[in-house]
């Protein structure tokens, strides 16, 4: 039996308690509760099976990592109890650290304690069987030990030893035992039958009296009686007698000891077993190779009587008539091997045979496979040869009707331009008419000339496609059928046919239907669109005959007979056309696609001014800070990106007269320095002017907050716990500044000095 | 390649058919619906309502491929509808440039550790600088504003190695090193980074001479409140995390950090990156004690837990060990 273990990890939900009560009451189990993790690494690393459980996830997730290498391994199994169903990819990572399985809160008892018995279960089957076969070997060790002779050696010692003992027990005086006897009234068993209790004196009953009659070299009283055995006697349950008998049992053994070891020290005895042993190994090894032979002996003989047997059975013949046959007998094998060489010999050529006729069918096979792509390709160079050629007549054609077409509208223009000047004139010249018609009428007869041209082209079109035909016939298999009704070439030329028989056969007043003229272009700008798309279609079809054969097999394709008449008549109708609305319902798919293509984004590289507040911050970082520095940093900031002059004023001691200039004095002056928005002079008349208004603004002002003044003003004011320090004042021309954007941007910049605004007033009130 | 040419709504005239279909995109919603029908003829109502779709940031457009027969229609030159969309061609030619300038340089073999010890014992990061650079200039202009400004910092300042600089180059760095990798998230760093201190200008001069008084001072300890009161006068509005990295700059793992006290777990992460290598580079400057050290030393310090004067090692363990990526093997 295992040690079955379990581990609680406090704390403990309702069923995990429930089971710990369940548990503890069953004897088979331990039960271990642990308060905090740290034990768990010390517990586990003690317990060969174990079952941890826990319903806190967070220790769980503790003790799994703690003791990694122990939880998992197959003989611990860590459940976690929960609520609610776990995530399955954080499930799957606390199955990484060790976890096996969550059991969800009020799963039934029964089925938690089943689980442990089905986990412990399986050790136990494996101790059991380990167990079995370990006794089976043993078994087998002593079955070997037994067929060994030492084995026996040992045996007879060991009988030897027992006949001795109870010899000795049968010389033994018969008032001690009958002493013995009446003392304690011991009871050699029942099973003796013959020593029995109450009986006056101790007597060795009819079994020892026949065994005296015996002779006692031959007897083996062990062998002969089993119940005799040293095993099968209990030891009696009186103490006294048995301590007697053992006394004196030990005393015939020690005399038996010193007749055994007299005058041998240790190490002779040693050396003595030394060389018995070896004898021994020497005498088992001959054993051992003697069997063998014999056993391969008497092997060879089986095998020999067996076919003796055989033999016998199959000629119906005794191998000692056979050879009391004789000379006849060894004639007649002599002939048996003749017979059996020329059959192998018959057997070997009628294999050569038939391999030949294996390789002749290979080559037969071969040979037929290349025939048949040989034809194959043949016929596709046919195929081709005569599409090549086809695609040459519809040039010649589309030539020929262009050509058609040119002189016919030349002849319109003609006609036309004869009627406008007759209608000018108001009369018909007679000559000059007929002169025309004559123009025409050769027009015409060449018209029929280049018509009859034409039909021997056709005919010869015609000739080419029927080859064509009985070749597609031929091959069914290549057959191209997909094409669509309206790009079939048979359809095309004879579409093309019935276009030209049309013009052809257009007489003068036809010719004056402008309509009709429109007409026929379109016509032929949709001929010669659909011979393109044929053209591809057909190059793409040959391309993938394949596909179409598979197409064809699968029953999507099928060979298609053309009403060519009909094909013509919705032609002229126009049915095969788009409709408009098709026309548009497709535009308007497309269009709706387009609404679906995001719109790309880019983001304006602006750095809103940000670097050189940057900068400014690297300023102040600097071993000793300049204020100076600072201002001019950002005066030269706002001559860059706005091109701006900027001054600061800083606030005196109060002196009680309310004038600008008496109240506050220039810290920075940078309106002379750059871009002179303001001459000197105009610049005190300025202080002059507008100076009081500029210490009265409390907040950051923008003369026109537009932008639209000629020369815009900012004032930022500093103030510190209310108290007003000074401030900046900055002028800007005119679309330097275009929006609140970058006016924030100069609000910022003149914020940051700040710090040097301070650093001045309280070097002011310091008496600086 | 620009799919659909914006263009203004003087293009088009009332009454005309236009045998191309015209959308209009609304900015706003991000969504495309077909303003015309190709065909259909533009009469004034259309055109009012466009006028006043334009007025809500949403525009007129013309697929790519019908432009040319558009042009035709409205009698107008190529040059003239690609100056409608000057800017979207001003940002493709900038990205185009970037990349052909900083592209390879950005994939050139670069040995950090190698780098940082040069740095180290120059007592120069202008190696460093260019390479971060190179990287940065090479993030997409179409990602956001943030990503957009960062590349647009950089190329300017990236030409001086200042101290401000420095922090940049250090943040950007050991956030790579903690495997950030998202563009936008890295220019939320730099942006940060740079942007940080600027709360140091409102405070008097004198007090930022000695760095190890400053923690004693009042308004000191408002100063990310300051810098983003400094951003707030600024046309830039800063999104959330960059609000959020500048005012948790100086904040400590253990809550002792200013100016909210906030422990880690209410942290975000890369505000230990900021105030890490703020600190970092102030100690080499010297800014705690008055005597430099090298950029090494700082880094083993920090990196092995070491407290040096003026600093602390409040950080979080991961990102302390992430500073062993900086140092030579022994």
């Amino acid at each position: 039996m295992i040690e079955r273990n379990i581990v609680f990890i406090y704390p403990l939900s309702s069923t995990l308690q429930e089971l710990k009560q369940a548990l503890e009451e069953d004897s088979n189990f331990m039960v271990y509760e642990l308060d905090a993790v740290g034990e768990y690494s010390q517990l586990i690393g003690v317990l060969e099976h174990s079952m941890t459980f826990s319903s806190d996830l967070k220790k769980t997730e503790q003790y799994l990592e703690m003791s990694k290498s122990f939880v998992k391994t197959k003989e611990s199994r860590n459940i976690l109890t929960q609520d609610k169903s776990m995530m399955h990819h954080v499930f799957s990572k606390y199955q990484k650290l060790g976890l096996n399985e969550i059991l969800m809160e009020g799963t039934p008892l029964k089925n938690v304690l089943h689980k442990i018995d089905m986990f412990f279960s399986v050790f136990e089957q494996m101790e059991r069987r380990k167990e079995e076969a370990k006794q089976k070997e043993l078994a087998e060790k002593m079955m070997a030990q037994a067929s060994f002779p030492s084995a026996k050696k040992e045996k007879e010692v060991y009988n030897k030893n027992e006949k001795l003992r109870i010899e000795k027990m049968a010389s033994l005086s018969d008032g001690e035992i009958g002493h013995a006897n009446n003392k304690k009234g011991v009871q050699f068993e029942d099973n003796t039958g013959n020593f029995g209790q109450g009986k006056a004196g101790f007597q060795f009953g009819s079994p020892f009296d026949q065994l005296q009659r015996k002779n006692l070299k031959t007897f083996d009283p062990v062998d002969a009686i089993p119940k005799l055995k040293k095993s099968n006697f209990n030891l009696p349950e009186n103490e006294d007698l048995n301590q007697s008998k053992r006394s004196k049992f030990e005393e015939v053994e020690k005399e038996n000891k010193k007749r055994k070891t007299l005058n041998l020290n240790p190490a002779e005895i040693n050396q003595k077993k030394g060389k018995f042993e070896e004898v021994e190994r020497e005498h088992n090894n001959k054993r051992a190779k003697f069997e063998e032979a014999h056993r391969d002996l008497s092997r060879r003989r089986a095998i020999f009587e067996e076919q003796e047997k055989d033999l016998s059975k199959r000629k119906g013949l005794d191998l000692n008539a056979q050879n009391e046959a004789g000379k006849e007998g060894r004639k007649f094998e002599e002939a048996q091997r003749d017979l059996s060489n020329k059959r192998a010999k018959f057997e070997e050529q009628q294999k050569d045979l038939n391999r030949k006729k294996l390789e002749l069918d290979q080559v037969e096979a071969e040979y037929k496979k290349k025939k048949k792509f040989l034809e194959e390709e043949l016929n596709l160079e046919k195929q081709n040869h005569l599409i090549d050629e086809l695609e040459d007549l519809n040039k010649k054609k589309n030539k020929l009707i262009e050509e058609m077409d040119g002189d016919l509208q030349k002849q319109r223009g003609l006609f036309e331009e004869e009627i406008i000047e007759n209608k000018k004139k108001g009369h018909f010249e007679e000559v000059n008419s007929d002169k025309k018609a004559k123009k025409y009428e050769e027009n015409e007869l060449d018209l029929d000339q280049a018509k009859k041209n034409l039909e021997t082209e056709e005919a010869k079109g015609q000739k080419k496609h029927s080859q064509f035909d009985e070749i597609q016939l031929d091959q069914r298999n290549q057959k191209t059928s997909m094409i669509d009704e309206t790009v079939d070439p048979k359809k095309k030329t004879t579409f093309e046919e019935g276009h030209l028989t049309k013009k052809k056969k257009s007489s003068f007043e036809e010719l004056k239907n402008e309509k009709e003229i429109k007409q026929n272009q379109n016509n032929t700008v949709e001929l010669k669109r659909k011979n393109k798309e044929f053209d591809e279609l057909l190059i793409d079809n040959l391309l993938n005959e394949e596909d179409v054969l598979s197409l064809e097999n699968a029953g999507v394709y099928k060979e298609q007979v053309l009403d060519y008449a009909k094909f013509r008549e919705e032609k002229r109708r126009g049915s095969l056309s788009l409709t408009e609305d098709k026309l548009q319902e497709l535009e308007k798919k497309a269009v709706e696609s387009l609404l679906e293509i995001p719109e790309p984004h880019f983001y304006e590289n602006k750095s809103f001014g940000l670097e050189y507040l940057v900068l400014l911050n690297d300023f102040l970082m600097r071993e000793k800070v300049e204020p100076a520095h600072l201002m001019k940093f950002i005066h030269f900031a706002l001559v860059k990106e706005y091109q701006a002059d900027f001054s600061i004023y800083m606030k005196r001691k109060s002196t009680g007269e309310e004038y600008f200039l008496q109240d506050f004095r220039c810290f920075y002056h940078g309106h002379e320095t750059s871009k002179k928005i303001y001459a000197v002079e105009e610049w005190e008349a300025l202080e002059e002017s507008e100076g009081d208004e500029w210490g009265k603004v409390h907040l950051p002002t923008w003369r026109d907050e537009t932008y639209q003044l000629e020369i815009n003003t900012f004032i930022y004011p500093y103030f510190e716990d209310g108290e007003l320090l000074g401030f900046s004042i900055a002028h800007f021309k005119k679309g330097s500044i275009n929006n609140h954007g970058q006016a924030k941007e100069v609000e910022a910049l003149l914020m940051s000095l700040k710090g040097v605004i301070l650093e001045e007033h309280f070097f002011i009130m310091e008496g600086g | 390649m620009l799919l659909f040419y914006k263009f203004s709504i003087s293009f088009l005239e009332v009454d005309k058919v236009y045998s191309v279909p015209i959308f209009l995109f609304d900015k706003e919603r991000d969504q495309r619906i077909i303003a015309l029908h190709a065909g259909s003829p533009c009469k004034q109502e259309n055109y009012d309502t466009f006028n006043s779709y334009l007025e809500k940031r949403a525009y007129l457009q013309v697929y790519h491929e019908d432009k040319e027969i558009f042009l035709e229609e409205i009698g107008k030159s190529i040059e003239e509808l690609e100056n409608e969309n000057a800017f979207f061609f001003k940002m493709l030619k900038l990205e185009e440039k970037r990349a052909q300038k900083y592209e390879r340089l950005s994939k050139n073999e670069f040995l950090l550790r190698e780098e940082i010890d040069n740095a180290s014992r120059k007592n120069d990061f202008t190696q460093l600088m260019k390479r971060m650079k190179s990287e940065v200039l090479c993030f997409s202009l179409r990602k956001s504003t943030e990503v957009s400004l960062a590349t647009e910092l950089v190329d300017k300042l990236f030409v001086r190695d200042t101290m401000a600089i420095r922090i940049c180059i250090l943040s950007y760095f050991i956030a790579k090193a903690n495997n950030i990798k998202d563009e936008e998230v890295l220019s939320d760093i730099i942006i940060s980074s740079l942007i940080k201190d600027f709360g140091l200008s409102l405070l008097q001069t004198r007090m930022l001479q000695n760095f190890s008084n400053l923690i004693q001072e009042e308004i000191y300890q408002k100063y990310p409140m300051l810098s983003l009161l400094i951003l707030s006068k600024m046309h830039f509005v800063p999104n959330k995390n960059i609000k959020r990295l500048v005012l948790e700059q100086a904040e400590q793992v253990d809550g002792s950090g200013f100016p909210r006290g906030k422990r880690q777990d209410q942290l975000e992460f890369n505000s230990f990156i900021l105030n890490l290598s703020g600190q970092i580079i102030y100690s080499t400057h010297g800014k705690y004690t008055g005597k430099p050290k090298q950029l090494k030393q700082v880094l083993e310090a920090f990196a092995k837990g070491i407290t040096l004067e003026g600093t602390n090692i409040n950080f979080p363990v991961n990102l302390l060990e992430s500073l062993n990526d900086f140092l030579l093997l022994e």
